[in-house]
């Protein structure tokens, strides 16, 4: 009972975005994929969780709490959710950007604790070697690693991933899901990451949830969720899954014309 | 030591040298500022040079020079280091709540609100507060000024409108007060509209220890708030969405500080006339040397505002020798190559 969310609606002017959503216990320690087609609702559910867009009904519940009656500084500290890569040309070196999230973030600490803390970010993420860069130079996907670790940095309770890997090269995706695995089975965090990529979400996420049209369409362990008449429904496609040599089943994927 | 230490005490290193570096830099720019208010103080169309100054500031045997030194040149010296702060603090916030490098009190409308104003006064002899004695064309040039400020305010309130929509209705305001402003210029009699031009070219001239006071106020009251909200300022360079999700209330404080920033641009074009630039281009110059984070970024732009607007001041007494040229004039002609040299050594590097 980690986190849970019932008869959430949501709307923005006319258009329903969430439509009576709901969603049981999602557990911790383990990533759980939120997978849905464009426009589904997938960032709007998570500005609702972290409380960035207040929800007109429905009820989200954190180990028994409701969310929405947590102060809202301290909701903040639980909940960091990292939005989708957006473009900026903040002239701050990466080492200042992990440090302004640091100093947004936590209780006062002395300096060196919170430099040593930034250089472990860093590490962990591999980027140890941008450290004095200007975020402004960076490339996409660069700037996608030092916001991931701006949310880690925070080491909240629940850490929401707006596509987290979606402008990553092909290594950097394993690198970056397989370090997830582990800081969030580490830190026994919650942790939701919503995700195109079905087969890295299959291969990484134990849990699974599938939002379509403002509704969950399906929950549960990604083996059994994640099935061919769910991808047809979902996302208009034909799934096959097919052995591969590494252990992990892998995804063929057809559009249905 | 393992490679993985030494990294992170290269990392270290270099961000507290980094550090280091910058306090350098505010402290070399407090230096520019201190030289540049003495000169200041030294020159002007009477000839009393700085070892006069310099005694008379001590011990003033003569009471011509002890007139000309704390009634004319201190105020005007002043003044000018205290409005280039505050136009430069201005500009400098709202470039970072509009995440727009183009933002100024100048092209979002306020200056022109104020110059509308004080037309108001000289063209039509109308004024708000009529009991406002002396201060009748700086009152009314606060209130407009405020007025655009508040209309900006309001905009940003209403629902979905984002930091574009209200920049374009800060330039928006610019070019219906400008019209307004054009229209007073052109009904107006003569004197009235030499007097008018005299106000909108910006001048030092008016200043008193009075103004100088409040213009004190108005600034620290204002620092000190936006020092109190640095890593939230610095994190709205993010982009909204990203502050929000590092935890800061973005609506409120755009909120607030469109209205602290109306605050110090209104009482400073108020006091001096629309002086237009140093609110532009200090903060750049200042971004430039010390990066965006607020600890250095903040004081640096109003330490650059101030230098700049102080040497404006010297150099509008020393071009054309016994006269003083408004200080609208000579602001640019400052600031323009300071901010090209910057540009091209440090992208060079």
């Amino acid at each position: 009972m980690a986190l849970s969310m019932s008869n959430i609606n949501l709307s923005y002017g006319k258009k329903t975005v969430l439509n009576n959503l709901n969603i049981a216990s999602i557990n911790r320690g383990v990533l759980t994929a939120l997978i849905g087609a464009n426009g589904t609702g997938k960032s709007s559910l998570f500005r609702l969780i972290a409380g960035i867009t207040k929800n007109r009904s429905g009820k989200i519940m954190l180990e028994g709490q409701d969310l929405d009656r947590m102060p809202s500084q301290q909701r903040c500290l639980a909940v960091c959710y990292v939005p989708q890569l957006t473009d900026y040309h903040i002239r701050l070196t990466v080492f200042e950007g992990l440090m302004l999230a640091l100093n947004l973030a936590s209780a006062p600490m002395n300096q060196q604790s919170k430099e040593q803390k930034v250089s472990d970010i860093m590490q962990l993420l591999n980027i140890s070697d941008l450290a004095n860069q200007f975020l402004a130079d960076l490339s996409g996907g660069q700037k996608q690693l030092v916001a991931i670790g701006q949310g880690l940095i925070r080491n909240p309770d629940v850490l929401l991933l707006d596509e987290p890997t979606s402008a990553l090269d092909l290594s950097r995706q394993l690198q970056v899901m397989m370090l997830l695995a582990d800081y969030v089975k580490q830190h026994n965090m919650l942790c939701i990451i919503a995700i195109h990529d079905l087969n890295l979400a299959s291969r990484f996420c134990p849990q699974m949830i599938a939002l379509h049209q403002g509704a969950c369409l399906a929950q549960g362990p990604t083996p059994t969720t994640l099935n061919s008449q769910l991808a047809e429904q979902m996302f208009n496609i034909r799934l096959n899954k097919v052995a591969s040599n590494s252990g992990y089943d892998l995804l063929d994927a057809q559009y249905i014309a | 030591m393992s490679s993985a230490q030494l990294v992170i005490t290269q990392q270290r290193f270099f961000y507290r040298r980094q550090r280091f570096i910058k306090s350098l830099i505010l402290l070399a720019l407090s230096v520019l500022l201190v030289i540049s208010f003495i000169w200041d103080l030294s020159s002007g169309p009477s000839s009393y040079g700085l070892l006069e100054v310099g005694a008379c500031l001590v011990d003033c045997p003569d009471p011509k020079l002890n007139l000309i030194l704390w009634q004319i040149r201190m105020p005007i010296a002043l003044i000018a280091i205290l409005v280039g702060a505050m136009l430069a603090c201005a500009g400098a916030q709202m470039q970072t709540i509009l995440n727009n490098p183009l933002a100024d009190p100048f092209t979002l409308g306020i200056s022109a609100a104020a110059a509308f104003g004080a037309a108001l006064t000289f063209v039509l002899d109308w004024a708000v507060l009529p009991v406002a004695g002396v201060y009748i064309v700086s009152v009314n040039a606060f209130l407009f000024a405020m007025l655009s400020a508040l209309v900006l305010f309001a905009i940003s309130k209403m629902r979905g409108v984002g930091y574009q929509t209200l920049v374009l209705a800060g330039i928006a305001l610019m070019f219906s007060f400008n019209a307004l402003l054009a229209f007073l210029q052109y009904i107006a009699s003569e004197d009235a509209l030499q007097q008018l031009v005299f106000w909108t070219l910006g001048s030092l001239a008016r200043a008193s220890f009075e103004k100088v006071m409040i213009c004190l106020v108005v600034l620290l009251s204002v620092f000190l708030f936006f020092f109190r909200y640095r890593d939230q300022l610095t994190a709205l360079r993010f982009g909204d969405e990203q502050a929000r999700s590092m935890g800061v209330n973005v609506d409120r404080l755009r909120l607030f500080s469109l209205l602290a920033c109306a605050l110090l641009a209104s009482v400073a074009v108020a006091f001096v006339g629309t002086i237009g630039f140093v609110g532009l281009v200090a903060p750049h110059i200042a971004r430039l040397l010390l990066g965006e984070d607020q600890r250095f970024f903040l004081p640096g732009s109003i330490l650059v505002g101030a230098s700049l607007l102080s040497l404006a001041s010297v150099l509008s007494k020393l071009v054309i020798s016994g006269a003083v040229l408004p200080i609208g004039i000579t602001t640019s002609l400052i600031g323009i190559p300071c901010f090209f040299i910057l540009i091209f050594t440090i992208r060079q590097k």
